[in-house]
């Protein structure tokens, strides 16, 4: 997966990605403001495949599901110092991979061009030319990814849910 | 071998049997609550639709459908449409429904007795944390909830534990509210990310279990994954009549390893506001005094208790706002002890307007709006941008801080009225 990177600092809240305003009104206005709290031009110009990266505790406060829009939008990966245990679970039950690197992201800057192999972890900032190893993803997350989120894993096993029809 | 509470809450829930457990293990665990909410639409019950037809839940009993916590009405007819087919969803399988007017799902879960000591309870909501003011451990659950309701469980990283120890007899006209405030804004919203925040010390262990509410509710504001407060003779009083089963009291071992341990005294604080608009953006009252606000709502999870509305109430008595002043107790059982202790009068004669009980303005869903260059004050956990309209502003502030400023229609200090 490649892609540019869009950059965002520390504590970013998902009502600044996902603003209120737009949760009742269907999913085409949302992704029309996604993020422009933070990045005015994210929504007109970010490009399918982009990457997002956030400093510390990226995803904090509200429990909505920030990470689905914005893979919607086209965000194919998440790299972040850390994140809000709520946005990090939301990104892989949706399908979206997400990384935690610690102070390694400080090496990712706004429009850098990146290069991850979500398999092995591996991050490789071609605009620097420097690697990052982030921890790999556990095999039954990899499994839910691979499945395409939580609900399409789910289906993968429905012989295994009894109260599924 | 030593533990921490939720080391153990883990262990005991744990669907295979542990020898031992530390944190960073992955568990999958039994739960023994799990609700949602309506979400921001009330649709959110459709992310079970692409799953097929549900015939049933793992256990109908330990399931609720809270439908009154983003909304005190039904505002529109979409919203009317959405809430009714939740409803039948709910019914058909047989799960508790709360309809408008009940209130905030997470103070209603621990005052209907469904969350309890050693209980692990997971709901759709962030600020889910608040639970563990009964000795409960709780945790947000989102998109997975579908896997909650069919098999009863979810696999879970053990959090570390993080201790805040809090000493000292806060002066008059400082709350609770001021002093969870005054907590975010020293060490900030990433303290505790994913961990597990364990509140005592003799301040915690002073306050009526309502009060405690504010603590480990807004752990999420610290970051914490959950949150808990070592069950005490206060809160085994204020469960009798509610949780209608025995249950175990569990506790961290005395040598158990906290990852951390933050010390507070707050004999020396001053009342707190948090300016726009973040929630670790705290001032003590002084630097903020004087500032114009359109409108308070005194209300939310974290000032909506009965204690929080007797102290708007003592601050309004034979007084008159003149900023928009909005009460919205936090659940019908607040209401109602509002009601027979005289409370609501005295906010009606000083020209404040009452609301159904529902989570209020923290977030403007259901009423409150305010318009571009329009401030308010409440409080509540987060005065976020995004969570009202574009252009506003929120301060937060305790119920008496909010009285004050409403009576004054700017900020102002609640000293001068107690």
């Amino acid at each position: 997966m490649e892609g540019i990177v869009w950059r965002v600092g520390n504590n970013v809240n998902t009502e600044s990605i996902t603003p209120s305003r737009w949760l009742h009104e269907g999913e085409a206005p949302m992704l029309e403001h996604i993020g422009e709290i933070l990045l005015p031009e994210f929504p007109k110009k970010m490009a399918r495949g982009d990457v997002w990266v956030g400093g510390s505790n990226l995803g904090c406060s509200s429990s909505r599901n920030a990470p689905l829009f914005l893979q919607k939008k086209g965000i194919g990966v998440i790299l972040c110092h850390s994140a809000s245990r709520i946005f990090y679970r939301n990104a892989l039950n949706s399908g979206l991979p997400i990384f935690e690197i610690g102070d390694q992201v400080e090496k990712i800057r706004m429009g850098d061009r990146v290069r991850i192999d979500v398999i092995k972890g591996l991050i490789e900032n071609r605009t620097t030319g420097q690697a990052i190893q982030a921890k790999p993803l556990p095999g039954f997350i990899m499994a839910i990814l691979n499945a395409g989120g939580i609900t399409d894993y789910i289906l993968s096993r429905k012989s295994e849910y009894k109260l599924l029809r | 071998m030593p533990y921490t509470a939720v080391e153990k809450i883990f262990m005991s829930h744990s669907v295979t049997p542990l020898q031992h457990i530390t944190p960073g293990d992955i568990v999958t665990a039994r739960i023994d609550y799990a609700g949602m909410h309506e979400g921001f639409d009330a649709r959110k019950y459709e992310q079970f639709k692409p799953l097929g037809e549900m015939i049933g839940v793992f256990d109908p009993e330990k399931i609720g459908m809270y439908l009154g916590h983003h909304f005190c009405t039904g505002h529109s007819d979409e919203l009317a449409e959405d809430q009714k087919k939740t409803k039948e969803w709910a019914e058909k399988l047989g799960i508790r429904v709360f309809h408008f007017g009940s209130g905030i799902a997470h103070i209603l879960i621990m005052e209907q007795g469904f969350a309890y000591p050693s209980a692990l309870c997971v709901f759709g909501d962030s600020h889910t944390p608040a639970y563990g003011a009964v000795g409960a451990i709780s945790a947000q659950c989102g998109i997975e909830m579908a896997q909650v309701f069919l098999t009863g469980t979810l696999w879970f990283k053990v959090p570390a534990t993080h201790r805040y120890h809090i000493q000292g007899k806060t002066k008059k006209g400082v709350y609770p509210r001021d002093v969870i405030q005054h907590i975010v804004g020293k060490v900030g919203m990433d303290a505790s990310v994913y961990k597990c925040i364990e509140w005592d010390g003799p301040y915690i262990h002073s306050l009526p279990v309502p009060l405690r509410f504010p603590f480990t509710l807004m752990a999420t504001e610290l970051g914490a994954k959950c949150s808990f407060v070592e069950p005490d003779a206060m809160t085994i009083d204020y469960l009798k009549g509610r949780v209608k089963h025995p249950y175990e009291i569990v506790k961290s071992d005395p040598d158990a390893t906290f990852e951390k341990t933050f010390t507070f005294d707050v004999s020396y604080l001053e009342p707190q506001v948090c300016a726009p608009s973040s929630p670790e953006n705290t001032k003590p009252i002084a630097e903020t005094l004087g500032a114009k606000i359109d409108q308070v709502c005194i209300g939310t999870c974290t000032g909506g208790s009965l204690y929080d509305l007797r102290e708007a109430a003592n601050v309004l008595k034979g007084k008159k706002v003149k900023a928009r002043t909005l009460i919205i107790p936090a659940t019908h059982e607040v209401l109602q002890q509002c009601s027979h202790e005289g409370l609501l009068g005295i906010f009606v004669d000083a020209g404040c307007d009452l609301f159904p009980p529902y989570c209020g303005t923290c977030q403007t869903l259901s009423i409150g709006h305010l318009a571009p260059g329009e401030v308010q004050m409440h409080p509540g956990p987060r005065n976020w941008p995004g969570r009202t309209a574009d252009g506003s502003y929120t301060y937060l502030g305790s119920p008496a801080t909010c009285a004050a400023t409403a009576v004054e229609g700017k900020i102002a200090d609640p000293r001068n009225y107690l």
